[in-house]
This record gives C-alpha cells, sequence and structure tokens, in this order.
C-alpha cells in the first residue's frame, strides 16, 4: 500500500470544520443532451487544501468553469461566505474572491514578473504607473510565500521555467488578496524539483488561511498536500474523504467508479 | 536551483540588436559617403532628416499598432487622404490659419483611423483585411475630394511649406513634430499604464482580457492615434513638398514604414517593440533609400534592396528568437534537477 501523507495534519478532524468560504449545492450543468453535472455539492473552506479528482470526462473542469464565472451553472445554489451569489462573469468571481489559475497560466511572456502580477490592476500616479511601489509589493508578496527561486521581478516571464511561471501566477493571487484559489492541473507539466515548490507554495497558501482547490490526475501529488479529497464520477460527487482516512486505491477505486458513495454507506 | 543565471537576457538582446542596426547604419553612412561624397553634403543630410522626419512620424504609430498584434496597411493612403484634404482647403481657404490646418490633417486621419479601429475593434475583422480595404477605399477618396486635380506648389502657402525648412533655433518645425512624437511615444510606452497594457494585449490576447483589459477600446485607440500620426505625416508631406497628387501622395508609404518598424526589432506578432528600435529602424530605412538613389542605383533595384533588408530583419530576429527558446528549454532542464 501507498504511503499516505495528509498534510500536516493541521486540518482539524471533522465537526469543527471552519465555515466555508464558498459552498456550491445541487449544481446541475448540461451541454445539449450531455448531463455534465448533476446535482453536485462542493464545499470550499478557509486554511484547507481540497482535492478535486476525477476521470476525464467527469466534469471537473465544468465544476470550475462555473465557480470562475466562466459557463455559468443552469441550476443549483452557490454561497459565498454565507451569501448567495450568481457567478456570471469571471468579473464577478474575481469581485467574490476567487481566482482560477488556468492551465495555460494565462501570463503575457513579452512582460515581466512584476508587470504580469499587477495586470490589470496596476498602482500608478496619475497616468504613470508606479514602477517602485509594484515592484516593492511583488517582492514582498513573492518573499512572503518562501519563493526564492526568481532571481529578477524584472525578468520576463517567457525566460521562466513552468515551476516559476506557475509561482508567478499563484502569487498573483495572493497579491489580489484572494480568498479562494483554484489551481487547475498544476503540476502537471512540471519535473519532480518544480512540483515541489509548487506544492510548498500550496501549502504557504493555506498557512495564509486562503481555501485552495487543486484539480490533479496525479494522487501522489494530492495526498502530498490535500486535506479533504472530493471524487467526481461522471457528473456526480461520489465521495468526499479525508485525507488522512483514505488511500490512493480507495481513492482510484471512486474515480473508476468500483466503488459509490451509495455503497459506502 | 540556481539564481542570478548567467547570459542573454532579451532585455540585453533588444539593446544589442539596438546596437547592430546603430553599426549598420554607421557602415551605410560610410559606404555611401565613399560612393559619392554628395551624399555627406549638408543639403542632401537635410533631405535625409526631413524625409526620416515623416518616416518617423508613421513610423512609431505603426509601432503602437503592431504591438498590439495588429498592422495598419493603410497609412499611406491615409498621408494621402489627409495631405489632400489640407491642401485643398488652404488653396480654397486661405484665411485659415496654420496651426488649424495641420489640425484638420491630424482630424482626417483620426477618422480614417477610427474607420480601421471599428472595423478590427469592434468588427473584429483581421486587421491585414480591414486595412487592405481601406488601404483602396482612403485612395479613391482621395482622388474623389481632388476631382483628380491636383493641388500645385502656388496654391500652397509659404508659410506651410516654411515648416520643412524654418523653426525655433533654426530646427524644421518638421523635425521638431517628429521629436515630439518620438518623445511622448517613449514615455507613453515605458512610463503610462495604458502603454504598458498594450504589450498585454499583444502578447496574450486572452489573458489581457481575463484581467479585464478592455482589449476593444485600447485596439481603437491606438488605430485612432496612428490614424492622427499619418494626418500628421500628410500635413509634413504638404510643407515638404509642396504639391499633393491624388496618385501620388503617399503610395506604397505603408512598406517603408513597416520596414522600419520590423527592421527596428518590434515583433511582427506583437507583444514587443521598442521607440528606440523604431527611431533607428526609421533612419535606417532613410538613409538606405536616399544613399541608394545618390549612388545611382536604379527604382527597380532600389525596392528589391529594401524588400530584402525586411525580410534579412525578419529572418535574423525569428533566428535569435529560436536560439534562445532552445538555450532555455535546455536551462529549464538542467535547473529542475
Amino acid at each position: 500500500m501507498v504511503t499516505t501523507t495528509a498534510g500536516l495534519g493541521e486540518h482539524p478532524p471533522g465537526g469543527e470544520e471552519p465555515a466555508p468560504f464558498l459552498s456550491a449545492t445541487g449544481i446541475v450543468k448540461s451541454f445539449g443532451p450531455v448531463h455534465v453535472l448533476r446535482g453536485v455539492d462542493f464545499a470550499i473552506r478557509p486554511g484547507t487544501v481540497t482535492a478535486l479528482v476525477g476521470d476525464n470526462g467527469a466534469g471537473k473542469t465544468t465544476l470550475i468553469k462555473g465557480l470562475a464565472g466562466i459557463q455559468p451553472f443552469d441550476a443549483g445554489r452557490v454561497q459565498f461566505e454565507g451569501r448567495e451569489v450568481h457567478i456570471d462573469s469571471p468579473r464577478a468571481a474575481a469581485e467574490l474572491g476567487i481566482e482560477v489559475v488556468y492551465q495555460d497560466l494565462a501570463l503575457c511572456d513579452n512582460l515581466d514578473i512584476v508587470q504580469n502580477m499587477f495586470l490589470g490592476r496596476e498602482l500608478h500616479r496619475g497616468v504613470t504607473l508606479d514602477e517602485a511601489a509594484m515592484e516593492h509589493r511583488a517582492g514582498e508578496t513573492l518573499r512572503g510565500l518562501s519563493v526564492r527561486t526568481v532571481s529578477s521581478l524584472r525578468q520576463q516571464v517567457a525566460q521562466l521555467s513552468g515551476g516559476q511561471r506557475q509561482t508567478v501566477a499563484i502569487a498573483r493571487a495572493v497579491l489580489w488578496n484572494r480568498k479562494v484559489v483554484i489551481l487547475d492541473e498544476p503540476t502537471a507539466a512540471l519535473g519532480v524539483a518544480q512540483t515541489e515548490q509548487v506544492l510548498a507554495l500550496v501549502r504557504e497558501l493555506r498557512s495564509a488561511g486562503l481555501g485552495v482547490v487543486i484539480i490533479s490526475h496525479n494522487l501522489q501529488d494530492v495526498f502530498a498536500v490535500a486535506d479533504l479529497i472530493y471524487v467526481l464520477y461522471l457528473g456526480t460527487m461520489t465521495a468526499c474523504l479525508p485525507a488522512a482516512q483514505t488511500t490512493p486505491g480507495e481513492v482510484v477505486e471512486y474515480i473508476t467508479g468500483g466503488r459509490t458513495a451509495a455503497q459506502d454507506a | 536551483m540556481s539564481t542570478g543565471r548567467p547570459g542573454v537576457s532579451w532585455g540585453v538582446l533588444i539593446r544589442v540588436r539596438e546596437a547592430g542596426i546603430a553599426a549598420v547604419i554607421v557602415a551605410l553612412i560610410a559606404v555611401f559617403g565613399l560612393l559619392n561624397p554628395r551624399f555627406l553634403n549638408a543639403e542632401n543630410l537635410g533631405a535625409i532628416v526631413l524625409s526620416v522626419g515623416i518616416l518617423m512620424i508613421l513610423a512609431i504609430g505603426q509601432m503602437l499598432v503592431i504591438v498590439t498584434r495588429n498592422i495598419d496597411l493603410s497609412v499611406g493612403s491615409v498621408l494621402g487622404l489627409s495631405a489632400m484634404v489640407m491642401g485643398m482647403v488652404g488653396r480654397d481657404l486661405p484665411q485659415v490659419p496654420i496651426p488649424l490646418l495641420i489640425l484638420i490633417a491630424m482630424a482626417v486621419g483620426a477618422l480614417a483611423g477610427a474607420l480601421n479601429g471599428v472595423l478590427v475593434a469592434v468588427a473584429q475583422v483581421p486587421a491585414i483585411i480591414a486595412t487592405l480595404g481601406t488601404l483602396a477605399i482612403f485612395r479613391g477618396l482621395t482622388f474623389l475630394v481632388s476631382n483628380n486635380v491636383q493641388v500645385d506648389p502656388e496654391d500652397i502657402d509659404d508659410r506651410v511649406q516654411d515648416l520643412a525648412a524654418e523653426g525655433p533655433l533654426g530646427i524644421p518645425w518638421l523635425v521638431i513634430f517628429a521629436i515630439i512624437v518620438v518623445a511622448v511615444a517613449w514615455w507613453f510606452t515605458t512610463r503610462t499604464m495604458t502603454g504598458k497594457r498594450l504589450y498585454a494585449i499583444g502578447s496574450n490576447p486572452e489573458a489581457a482580457r481575463m484581467r479585464g483589459l478592455n482589449v476593444r477600446g485600447l485596439t481603437f485607440l491606438v488605430f485612432v492615434t496612428m490614424g492622427a500620426l499619418a494626418g500628421l505625416g500628410g500635413a509634413m508631406y504638404v510643407a515638404r513638398f509642396a504639391t499633393v497628387n491624388p496618385a501620388d501622395a503617399g503610395l506604397g508609404f505603408e512598406l517603408a514604414v513597416i520596414s522600419a518598424v520590423v527592421i527596428g526589432g518590434t515583433n511582427i506578432f506583437g507583444g514587443s517593440g521598442t521607440v528606440l528600435g523604431t527611431v533607428l529602424g526609421t533612419v535606417l530605412v532613410g538613409i538606405l533609400a536616399n544613399g541608394l538613389t545618390v549612388v545611382g542605383v536604379s527604382g527597380f533595384w532600389q525596392r528589391f534592396a529594401s524588400g530584402a533588408i525586411i525580410l534579412l530583419a525578419i529572418v535574423a530576429d525569428a533566428f535569435v528568437r529560436r536560439r534562445i527558446e532552445a538555450r532555455q528549454s535546455q536551462e529549464t532542464t538542467v535547473r529542475s534537477t
């Protein structure tokens, strides 16, 4: 049996969980005749890393796109900090404090790290940019996340390695005081050392009290950081397992549909 | 994990490239000067400065357009149309003051640019197609408004012609305008939020949109600016040549403008480009055109040479970029261990 490392045991066992930042209940989404999400419940809690796993086509991306405001849900309730919300645009998601870091990262290669972190929310005095203040705050943010792998904040993003690019994209969420950060396959294209860097960053986000969602196919990474593991199977949430009390084998069974919540209960 | 990595950074490379252009400029001056000493006399150098001035005003605008991952092929026609309107207004209404004439030319250009902007930013027509269409439309309009009659030198106010000959400290107004355009563009692209955002749009339009940037608004703004600058170029054309022929004014000018921008290191696929590079690219193109004429190269070979130089610039650029990418992927592999 593979070792199961629950994330540092910081997460309190069930019962005294903090109130969720975001809770979604009965989420339904169809594309024509295809029912992609069939009444899904999902929650994102402060200071918690929630993994969202499932096979291709299980509906992970659709769920995330709904929470990001890119493809609003057909039905279901979404509450953010106890308030009923309708996330109907990326802007609405951003205003609530939800940041999605996509696989392609949505960085501008020709801009440097500082410019990318501040793009769309530049600090300025009148019409001119306050470069010094932006550089200072970007540096502070990266140091706050214990990032030491970036040699110069004025490097163009095109020059950075995959892990460094991921770091910049994630640090942007922290800089903008996001409450919820959703990472779509953050380690998919990374080598071993870079993956470790990103996972360390995820732990930093958790200790900063953010609600982190990590979508991944890599169960080793999931078990390395996640507190809770949600499993989607064909548009239904079949399991929500505390990482400390489950095994990769069990999660795989849920992912492949060899086991369902009904059997479990 | 290494920090403070040695080697070539993009910033350094761009500066190296600019030094390269400067070196080519010096070499061209030397060669043309040796082949025909007349190239270096005051009169010819003055002529170079004036043609470079007009070209520069348009090239700066074109650089901004290309940075946003667009292109404006209609600039020569816009120059012709605004020069024609200004020439005709000056001829038919001699009481109109000179500054107002210049503003009229710029307004005509801005209006033309607004049409390009609407086509590209609102109707989402690819810029290369939209401006290919307006290139023909604006040239046609120039024939229509002028009734195919040129504005003759005797119909152009001497004070207009003086703009290309006199000015403060003996510097012609044409040159002063070009310097102002360059200075403002430098400030705009390096210091302002809007200027920096143009690079973001050209670099990754999708990301720019996701970050809440008004991509369409900024694209429209860039085309209007390009149009107004082409209009200013039109006014300077009237001043310099004291003739506006509908079939001739600004014809083919887009090629010189785009060459200058590309030679200056602006990436044709958007996202990068500097004012300094554009200035150097413009000087190079201006010197080349003048020098080839002065040393007696025929018009055909002049075109051949300017085409070859654009290709050379683009190939060199692609080569350098590929080298850098190869290096990067290599380093990434090494560093991730």
